[in-house]
């Protein structure tokens, strides 16, 4: 009996996903871009790469950055080779890592095998990163100084672990959430462990050793207990979200979230008391998990960079601090502002002081890492009372922009207003005072009180005019 | 009493217009059918009243009073909707989601038990009170979220094809609690490709086409116009 061509059936279903994506990007450039443009804007992009980095020798000033840098990468080598798998420990919260989507999986209800489209599906992704990887390595090479055999052995160990860690990944997709937690907790404790007792050689053998292992043992089983659905639904999402076109079009590529691991809880199944705080906390829970890589991304870049900046000097750390607490606050209103356009809510009357309410707590949760980031800059850098009067002046601003930005977003949410008002430019300008502290602490602590006695005054007059 | 005025509502997405001057009103307790082909712009006119479609201009008024562009929060509190696929959300059970429809309605908790007691046997979902969307059937969530909408006592109702995914027994049943409504005094929009369905419930009709309102006028007067224009 003859049997059709799995892989053409594939390349078929792979060159139309192709056109089509196309088709959609022409689309948006004819609407967005004419050519008299962009050949302009190439040319001056041109332009700009060829004066920054050819004839002008713009990296050529941070030397010694990329010397540092390489140093760290000979001494960390064995660290870092322990540190990337956890990468994928992290993605398998959220991605699959074998992109089968529904188009795939339709594959395989025909005479086709699912294992042997995963291996399809599994190379081109490997040959894509090895892409990836060769075109970083090579602009590496011509750009910086640091050893051209260090840029490829990173280089070429980054792509190893990319192909070893696909099935791991792919397992532990499938697995219990306790699971992921518990070796992501076990890796980083390995780690730690490797670094205080110099052991990081020793580390990374096993941690290498255990992927191949993992890779040896799953390969037969790989499709044994799959969450198809799940699978699918995330894999379509990460195929036709096109943040770019979706942002232009206004049109929004929605994940269809059918899985939670607590529905089962025969608890969560009951009834809510009917009152307004137990049901809407569900609806946050719900829209928090559902972006909760996107959260942790935006409140873990905040803390990192709080923490990194003091390295650099004091007046960027605390120019970064009071941005910090600006795009915090932007980015929790524009999530609160999220929980009313998506599901069944949208088309819900919306009582949005009550939801605000509930949100409250969330928000505070959101930002102590980052308030915890100012807490330990500030211990460090300031004295004792200066550090009191600095805290005050942090939680004050962070309450003041919070407050705005949140009252503006109901706003928003009733279309009284634009995005823009007085009392957000106010809002806004009093970050500066964070800068200020630094050379005239007194004076920066009366402004601020100054700030709370127009907000509050502009608040109650609001109020009387309502 | 007018319950919706829509006046001069234009909506378009870049350069394409999906809705163009569309004008008209709809009294108490009145039945409006919308018709026209596919991509006709029905859905586009249901979700810009309610909202959830972005106007390009023109006003919506409900009770003559509460302007969509003025007091949106309030607005909302006069419309519910039933949208042609339901929009359930899989981390709230059936009576949750009722739960969630009383709560922002400002319902009594009495009132919202005795109602849901009663849809819940009208639809047949007994049983199904505690179950999550996904665990149930289609017809079984669009019958959930129909009745989400049956529950508060709103002057307008929007209707994305009321009888879609229905059996008919459902189909019967919503019929007769939609003539409760009617009685009652609340305002009905909806779409149908089931004119026969709706023939008894609605006394006018709003015919679009491309985006534009073609006819309107009583539902007596509209087979005079589709065999007029041979459609």
């Amino acid at each position: 009996m003859k049997y059709p061509s799995t892989w053409q059936a594939y390349w078929f279903i792979k060159q139309n996903r192709i056109r089509k994506k196309r088709k959609v990007r022409k689309q948006f450039v004819q609407l967005n871009f004419d050519l008299t443009t962009t050949i302009y804007s190439l040319v001056l992009v041109g332009y700009l790469f060829a004066t920054i980095f050819i004839f002008n020798d713009f990296l050529g000033q941070f030397h010694e950055q990329f010397m540092f840098i390489e140093s760290q990468m000979v001494d960390r080598f064995w660290l870092i080779l322990t540190i990337v798998p956890i990468r994928f420990i992290f993605k398998s919260f959220r991605e699959p890592g074998i992109l089968i989507t529904n188009s795939e999986y339709q594959l395989a209800m025909l005479p086709h095998s699912i294992k042997k489209i995963a291996v399809f599906v599994m190379v081109e992704k490997w040959l894509k990163s090895l892409i990836q990887y060769l075109l970083i390595a090579t602009l590496a090479i011509l750009i910086t100084p640091i050893e051209t055999m260090l840029i490829v052995i990173y280089f070429s160990l980054f792509w190893l672990m990319e192909v070893l860690c696909t099935i791991p990944q792919w397992k532990l997709f499938q697995s219990h959430i306790m699971i992921r937690i518990s070796l992501f907790i076990l890796l980083i404790s390995l780690d730690i462990i490797g670094v205080f007792t110099s052991q990081s050689i020793l580390i990374s053998i096993f941690i290498l050793m255990l992927m191949v292992a993992t890779n040896l043992i799953y390969w037969k089983n790989m499709f044994m207990h799959i969450h198809w659905g799940r699978v699918i639904e995330v894999n379509d999402y990460m195929v036709w979200n096109m943040p770019l076109i979706s942002k232009a079009t206004k049109i929004k590529f929605k994940k269809q979230r059918k899985y939670s691991i607590f529905q089962n809880m025969a608890s969560r199944r009951k009834p809510f008391p009917y009152r307004d705080s137990p049901i809407h906390r569900r609806l946050w829970i719900q829209l928090l998990r559902e972006n909760v890589e996107f959260i942790l991304q935006v409140i873990g870049g905040l803390f990192f960079v709080i923490l990194v900046l003091p390295f650099i000097s004091d007046l960027v750390t605390l120019i970064g601090i009071a941005i910090s607490i600006h795009v915090y606050s932007v980015f929790i209103s524009s999530i609160y502002r999220e929980r009313f356009y998506s599901g069944i809510v949208q088309v819900l009357p919306w009582h949005v002081g009550s939801y605000r309410n509930t949100f409250t707590i969330w928000s505070i949760l959101g930002f102590s890492p980052i308030f915890l980031a100012i807490l330990i800059y500030t211990i460090i850098h300031f004295s004792w009372m200066m550090s009191l009067g600095f805290i005050l002046l942090v939680i004050s601003l962070y309450v003041v922009n919070y407050k705005t930005k949140m009252d503006n977003a109901m706003a928003i949410l009733d279309r009284r207003i634009g995005t823009l008002t007085v009392r957000e430019t106010i809002a806004f300008c009093s970050l500066g005072l964070i800068p200020l502290y630094e050379y005239h602490p007194s004076i920066s602590l009366l402004i601020m009180v100054f700030i709370y006695l127009v907000l509050f005054l502009f608040n109650s007059s609001k109020k009387k005019n309502e | 009493m007018n319950i919706l005025d829509v006046d001069g509502l234009n909506v378009q997405i870049k350069s394409t217009k999906l809705l163009e001057n569309i004008s008209f009103t709809i009294k108490k307790g009145s039945v409006t059918a919308l018709v026209g082909h596919n991509g006709a712009g029905k859905s586009t006119l249901m979700k810009t009243i309610m909202g959830i479609q972005e106007k390009e201009s023109g006003e919506i008024i409900i009770r003559e009073k509460y302007n969509q562009d003025k007091n949106f929060l309030e607005y909302k509190q006069h419309i519910a909707f039933i949208p042609e696929e339901p929009l359930l959300m899989s981390e709230l059970t059936a009576m949750q989601h009722f739960q969630l429809y009383g709560k922002s309605y400002q319902m009594e908790e009495k009132e919202l038990i005795n109602r849901v007691e009663k849809y819940v046997k009208g639809f047949e979902l007994e049983g199904k009170l505690d179950e999550y969307p996904e665990s149930l059937s289609k017809g079984m969530r669009q019958k959930v979220q129909t009745i989400c909408a049956m529950l508060p006592d709103v002057p307008l109702l929007i209707i994305d094809e009321p009888f879609m995914g229905l059996d008919i027994y459902a189909v019967d049943y919503f019929e007769e609690i939609l003539k409760e409504k009617i009685v009652k005094g609340t305002s009905i929009i909806l779409t149908t490709h089931q004119l026969d369905r709706v023939k008894d419930i609605a006394d006018h009709f709003i015919m679009l086409q491309d985006g534009k309102l073609l006819h309107k006028g009583l539902i007596t007067e509209f087979e005079t116009i589709t065999r007029r224009s041979g459609k």
